[in-house]
C-alpha cells in the first residue's frame, strides 16, 4: 500500500473531503478488525473499539502530524483501545485472568471445497501467524509498517514472518 | 502457486469485516471540527491505581491550548467547570445524537442524563470559538 495515498486521503478528508473519508474506512477497516480480535475480544467490544478509533482519528484529524503514517497510527489506537476495553471490563467484572489470544477458528459457508481446506490449514498456524494472514489480505495492501505496529512486531521481521506463514500453509495444503 | 494467489484464497478463509464496522467508521467523520481547539484527556481517575480511584464521582481533566476542563461524572450526571470561566454553550456529543447546555457566570455547567458510552463535550464561547473534549467512555 502506498503511504503517500494515505497521507494524501488524510488531506483531503481534513478539508472535509467524504470520499477520501470513504477511502479511508474501506482502506483500514480490515486492519482495525482483525487488532480487536487478535485482544479475544467480540461483539459489542469490538465495536466499541472501532469506533472510538475512528472517532480518536477524527478528533485528531485537523492536526495529525504525518498523515501517511496514519495507518500506523490507527493501528497503536486500536491497540490502546482494545487494552483499555479489557481494563474497563475487568473492572466491572473481576476477570479469571486474560490472555490476548487471537480469536477462535471461523469457518464461513464456503462455497468452493479449496476454501474449506484453506481455513482448516489456518487453525493449524501460530496465532500470530493467523493475525499477521489475515493483515495479509487487506485490499488495497497494508504496508509493513503498518502490520508491524498492528502486531507489535518489529519492522524487519514482517516480510521473514510472513514468508514462513506462508510456507506452513503451502505444506498443510500440499501445494507447491 | 505464487504468494498472491494464496492470499487469494487466504480471502475466503477470514471472516469478512462486518458492514455495521464500516458504518461506525463512515459515522464518525460527522463529528469532524476542523476549526476547534482540542482538549485531550490529562487526567482520568479510573486510570488510578486501585487505592487512589475510590469509585464516584469520577473526576477528569482535560487540557488543550490555553484552556482546561474538569469534569466529575456521578452516575448519569456530569458536573463541570469550563476554565478560563466563560458563557459557552456546551454542547453533549454522543454516537447517538448532541443535546445542550450553557455556562454559568463562573464557567460551571451541570449535564443530565448522559447516555452510556462514549460521549465528547462541545464548547462554544460567545467569541465564535470552540473548544472540543477528546471522547470518553462514561
Amino acid at each position: 500500500m502506498e503511504c503517500n495515498e494515505t497521507g494524501e486521503l488524510v488531506r483531503r478528508a481534513r478539508a472535509g473531503d467524504p470520499a477520501a473519508w470513504r477511502a479511508l474506512v474501506d482502506r483500514y477497516s480490515r486492519l482495525l478488525y482483525a487488532i480487536a480480535r487478535s485482544y479475544g475480544l467480540s461483539g459489542a467490544d469490538i465495536d466499541d473499539v472501532v469506533q472510538t478509533t475512528w472517532l480518536r482519528l477524527v478528533e485528531r484529524l485537523p492536526r495529525l502530524r504525518d498523515p501517511a503514517r496514519a495507518g500506523a497510527w490507527l493501528a497503536v489506537t486500536a491497540r490502546r483501545e482494545s487494552q483499555a476495553v479489557l481494563r474497563r471490563r475487568g473492572r466491572e467484572r473481576p476477570l479469571t485472568g486474560h490472555t490476548p489470544t487471537v480469536t477462535g477458528p471461523h469457518h464461513a459457508v464456503f462455497g468452493r471445497e479449496l476454501a474449506g481446506s484453506v481455513a482448516a490449514a489456518l487453525d493449524t498456524v501460530p496465532p500470530r501467524c493467523r493475525a499477521l494472514l489475515e493483515l495479509s489480505i487487506a485490499s488495497p495492501r497494508l504496508s509493513y509498517a503498518e502490520i508491524s505496529t498492528a502486531l507489535g512486531v518489529p519492522l524487519g521481521s514482517v516480510g521473514p514472518t510472513r514468508t514462513r506463514c506462508l510456507l506452513h500453509l503451502r505444506r498443510r495444503l500440499g501445494v507447491a | 502457486m505464487t504468494d498472491e494467489e494464496l492470499i487469494e484464497r487466504l480471502r475466503g478463509a477470514f471472516p469478512p469485516v462486518p458492514d455495521r464496522l464500516r458504518a461506525v467508521g463512515l459515522a464518525a467523520f460527522d463529528w469532524l471540527l476542523p476549526d476547534a481547539t482540542l482538549a485531550t484527556l490529562a487526567y482520568d481517575a479510573a486510570d488510578a491505581p486501585a487505592g487512589v480511584r475510590g469509585g464516584e464521582p469520577r473526576t477528569l481533566t482535560f487540557a488543550g491550548r490555553d484552556v482546561r476542563v474538569e469534569i466529575e461524572v456521578c452516575g448519569r450526571e456530569i458536573v463541570g467547570q469550563l476554565a478560563p470561566a466563560a458563557d459557552a454553550e456546551v454542547i453533549l456529543r454522543s454516537p447517538g445524537g448532541e443535546r445542550g447546555t450553557r455556562t454559568d457566570e463562573s464557567g460551571g455547567f451541570v449535564l443530565s442524563e448522559v447516555p452510556a458510552g462514549l460521549v465528547s463535550l462541545l464548547f462554544r464561547p460567545a467569541d465564535g470559538t470552540s473548544i472540543v473534549t477528546s471522547w470518553i467512555h462514561v
